[in-house]
């Protein structure tokens, strides 16, 4: 009797001291992975920070995953986000200090680049025009290479670059 | 004379109309991905309380005791530090955190992680981690992990309950 208390006791013992094993489900890379683009200079520090979703064309036509007309995610999974450190002027509009989310409507020449203030939302399913801070236009060029995962970046002046297949859109941010 | 200046005339316009041609230089996919995981974890729900956006580095064959050495700052994923941000005031591992945004830190060990939350910006990797600019330093609990896990991953549970983990190690700590 003794000795099965004593036993109890250390397996009770044991099983406090060994780390716990636990299944717990972790995610593999996305398919769509997740980047950052960042505008920062040495005079004013941050100025804008977007995270955005890489969708890649895999051998699919750009026209087909970001149709002209409608208003498309620009990215894949959680809906765009673009964080202003401090008041900018988006594509020729003034916009203060603050996080948005970004969608866009592909065109030929020019694309509409739309900041909304419903945050933490999923694919453009849920955008609603009504929450829009502002619209403002991108011009639209012909990038040589194409460009296989949807890509956004900050040109040293400060434009905004999207760049998908051979498509590059700008917008001028200051 | 009439028929060249229609021609540049047509030639102008059409410079005009048709799109630029360049070599725009864009960044391939990233070693090690960007990520973000929030709670609640339902897509359909925006209303978040809390949200980590960190890189996703991989094993690639190498020992985790490596890449994260015990006793040490880690940034706690790859490139840009790890960032938390939280849209509610918190209990962050037993100490109270206001609602804001703050860069992840941890110090890797057997038993259990040191994890600091810390008011630095926007800052590359963990080099330039500085202590006075801590907010809290709190414990994870280190439990085993059955599979290996490739990719650096963070989680929520159900409870709001924060896991990272990688190769064998997983680190867990308690948001209320």
């Amino acid at each position: 009797m003794k000795k099965k208390l004593i036993l109890t006791a250390l397996i009770v013992v044991a099983g406090l001291f060994s780390n716990e094993t636990t299944a717990q489900k972790f995610r593999g890379i996305d398919k769509s992975p997740a980047d950052i683009a960042m505008y920062s200079t040495k005079e004013d520090g941050a100025i804008a920070k977007i995270i955005y979703s890489r969708p890649q064309l895999n051998g699919r036509d750009m026209a087909k995953l970001a149709p002209a007309g409608k208003v498309w995610r620009l990215g894949a999974n959680e809906s765009t986000e673009v964080r202003f450190y401090k008041d900018v002027t988006f594509g020729g509009k003034p916009v203060k200090a603050g996080t948005y989310t970004m969608y866009a409507i592909p065109g030929d020449s020019e694309w509409t680049i739309i900041l909304n203030k419903a945050l933490h939302t999923w694919g453009s399913g849920s955008y609603k025009e009504a929450n829009d801070l502002v619209r403002v236009t991108g011009k639209v060029s012909t990038n040589k290479d194409s460009v296989e995962a949807l890509a956004i970046m900050f040109s040293k002046t400060g434009d905004m670059l999207i760049g998908w297949a051979n498509t590059v859109v700008t917008v001028p941010v200051k | 004379m009439k028929k060249n200046v229609l021609v540049i005339a047509l030639f102008a316009i059409a410079v005009l109309f048709s799109n630029e041609t360049t070599a725009q230089k864009f960044d391939p996919m990233d070693k090690s991905p960007m990520d973000a995981v929030s709670f609640p974890s339902s897509y359909k729900i925006s209303d978040k309380i809390v949200k980590v956006v960190y890189s996703r580095p991989q094993l690639k064959g190498r020992d985790l005791a490596k890449l994260a050495p015990a006793g040490k700052i880690w940034r706690t994923g790859a490139n840009e530090a790890a960032e938390i941000t939280f849209y509610k005031d918190v209990t962050f591992g037993g100490q109270a955190v206001n609602a804001g945004r703050y860069s992840l830190f941890t110090i890797p060990n057997e038993g259990e992680w040191t994890i600091i939350l810390s008011t630095a910006k926007n800052v590359w990797g963990a080099y330039f981690y500085k202590q006075g600019e801590d907010v809290v330093r709190v414990k994870g609990k280190v439990s085993e992990s059955e599979d290996t896990i490739e990719a650096f991953s963070m989680i929520f549970d159900e409870d709001m309950n924060l896991h990272m983990g990688w190769g064998n190690t997983i680190v867990s700590l308690t948001i209320k």
